[in-house]
């Protein structure tokens, strides 16, 4: 899959082409003819102008893929986006993984189901509004916002960075900026590095502008698959499941578990 | 003691016992002692902010207000009789000279109708007396000492070392601040906005515990967490 170079505007059009045109698909080797064929038939190969969305179970979770081929940062910020929602919906997603082409949620509710009952709106949560309140409210307490500011305060000089060998004091001369980036946060909002931090994260971390041209794109255009096992388009993206890190925020969950496990060791 | 906790007690607050008195930990990193309403905070280092920026490191000013905020809303939490700062309230020996006008005001409206002790510690030993207060080195209730730097005696709560601890599941890992306790003895964290920590996995702290089999109780986003020490890193 590549680097960490997200899939250019103009491949990912390409790319979204050659799979809407069927004639296309002769220049393909063999093999991925086949791939895309059984595609065709167990699902669909997405359109260019649309959205395709499929959910299907697997082991005990349920699974929803969705393909906008705009390169992994894109659709890492709409896993980080888009699970959010979920959680307020009840679908109780537990994890995201992206390649350059396509993004995989997975959680416990059975998403199929809830879309057939009216209970998850596709729509709705595919709407661009996503990058409003959601995104405000995530940004403020990710973990990338704070790596995005450190940057920012080493290269106004606000910090030194500290090299691996350097001696390490007993109690932190250096700055935690985490520290500063929180006080900031609340008490001087609009300052200069937290602008900064800001448009760096939005630009080569987030990939904003690209996932709020691909929202509008396909905003009225997604096309839902109610499948009973995964797709073969599916299958690339779902390897990654394990091989990549799940991309998500630590929270007082994790600290809970580590309790737990005291709790269980203590009981057995 | 133990007979006054309910079972809701258990689950919404932390608890942390030392030579058998438990004291509520809580989640701003402050313990309370609920019979004497005894409040205690370490490590406020109030203007760490301006002291940095004295030495050219120009940090935002926002600190001593950030800190005094976070301690006045755990003051009306527990509307405390007595309120112990364990030391390092101030980062340094001048610090107090330039608290503002209205970090002033906020310290000793916190002051009114409690008493106040600064106990003294290595980045302010010689406190004023126009800051409100009493100041001591250390200072004995029941069975418990209260002194800035932990000396590992039974029955003794301190500050100073500022133990954080990581923790990792599963390939995500976070660090936060948090209490070191073993039942005997305890260390707080520090309670100030621009205090830095110590892992608890520390040789600072195999001291004063001895044993590895005390517990780090971190001070996670809406609960306290009980977690082993030979757990974090």
């Amino acid at each position: 899959m590549g680097g960490k170079f997200p899939l250019s505007t103009y491949l990912a059009e390409r790319v979204r082409k050659l799979l809407d045109d069927k004639r296309a698909w002769n220049a393909l080797p063999e093999q991925v003819r086949d791939w895309l064929s059984l595609q065709r038939d167990i699902s669909k190969v997405p359109g260019v102008r649309e959205l395709l969305v499929e959910t299907f179970p697997r082991a005990d979770k349920h699974y929803l893929v969705c393909y906008p081929f705009e390169g992994r940062l894109a659709h890492q910020t709409l896993g980080m986006l888009l699970t959010r929602r979920m959680e307020r919906a009840r679908v109780r997603p537990l994890g995201f993984v992206a390649n350059e082409y396509a993004l995989a949620v997975w959680g416990l509710g059975d998403m199929s189901f809830m879309i057939r009952q009216g209970r998850l709106d596709l729509n709705a949560l595919f709407d661009p509004d996503m990058l409003g309140d959601d995104l405000e409210a995530w940004l403020a307490e990710s973990a990338l916002m704070k790596r995005t500011f450190r940057t920012c305060a080493v290269i106004s000089g606000l910090i030194a960075r500290r090299f691996t060998g350097e001696e390490k004091s007993r109690r932190q001369v250096l700055f935690s900026t985490d520290l500063i980036y929180d006080v900031l946060r609340k008490h001087q909002p609009d300052h200069v590095l937290l602008r900064g931090a800001r448009a760096d994260a939005a630009t080569g971390l987030l990939d904003l502008r690209r996932l709020g041209d691909m929202l509008l794109r396909i905003k009225g255009r997604i096309v839902h698959k109610e499948l009973d096992k995964v797709s073969p388009l599916a299958v690339p993206v779902m390897l990654e499941i394990g091989r990549e890190s799940v991309y998500g925020e630590a929270s007082d969950e994790l600290l809970a578990e580590a309790a737990d496990e005291l709790v269980k060791e203590a009981m057995s | 003691m133990a007979m006054t906790r309910t079972a809701i007690d258990i689950v919404t607050r932390s608890w942390l016992d030392v030579a058998d008195v438990s004291l509520v930990a809580d989640l701003s990193g402050a313990l309370f002692w609920e019979e004497q309403r005894l409040l205690v905070v370490s490590d406020l280092h109030l203007e760490k902010g301006s002291s940095f920026a004295a030495r050219g490191v120009l940090l935002p000013p926002y600190d001593t207000v950030a800190t005094l905020g976070r301690l006045a809303a755990v003051i009306a939490r527990h509307d405390p009789r007595m309120v112990i700062a364990l030391g390092d309230s101030f980062h340094d020996r001048t610090a107090h000279e330039r608290l503002s006008d209205s970090d002033r005001d906020a310290l000793s409206a916190l002051q009114v109708r409690r008493d106040w002790i600064w106990i003294s510690g290595n980045h302010d030993p010689a406190l004023p007396s126009d800051l409100g207060g009493v100041v001591a080195t250390e200072v004995a209730i029941g069975p418990i000492a209260f002194r800035h730097e932990p000396t590992g005696a039974a029955g003794e709560i301190a500050g100073h070392l500022h133990p954080k601890a990581r923790v990792s599941t599963r390939g995500r890992s976070m660090e936060r601040r948090c209490f070191a306790c073993d039942g005997e003895r305890a260390v707080m964290p520090a309670f100030g906005a621009y205090t830095g920590g110590l892992s608890i996995r520390d040789a600072a702290f195999a001291k004063i515990f001895q044993t590895p089999g005390f517990m780090a109780h971190v001070l996670g986003d809406v609960r306290l967490h009980t977690i082993a020490a030979s757990r974090c890193y």
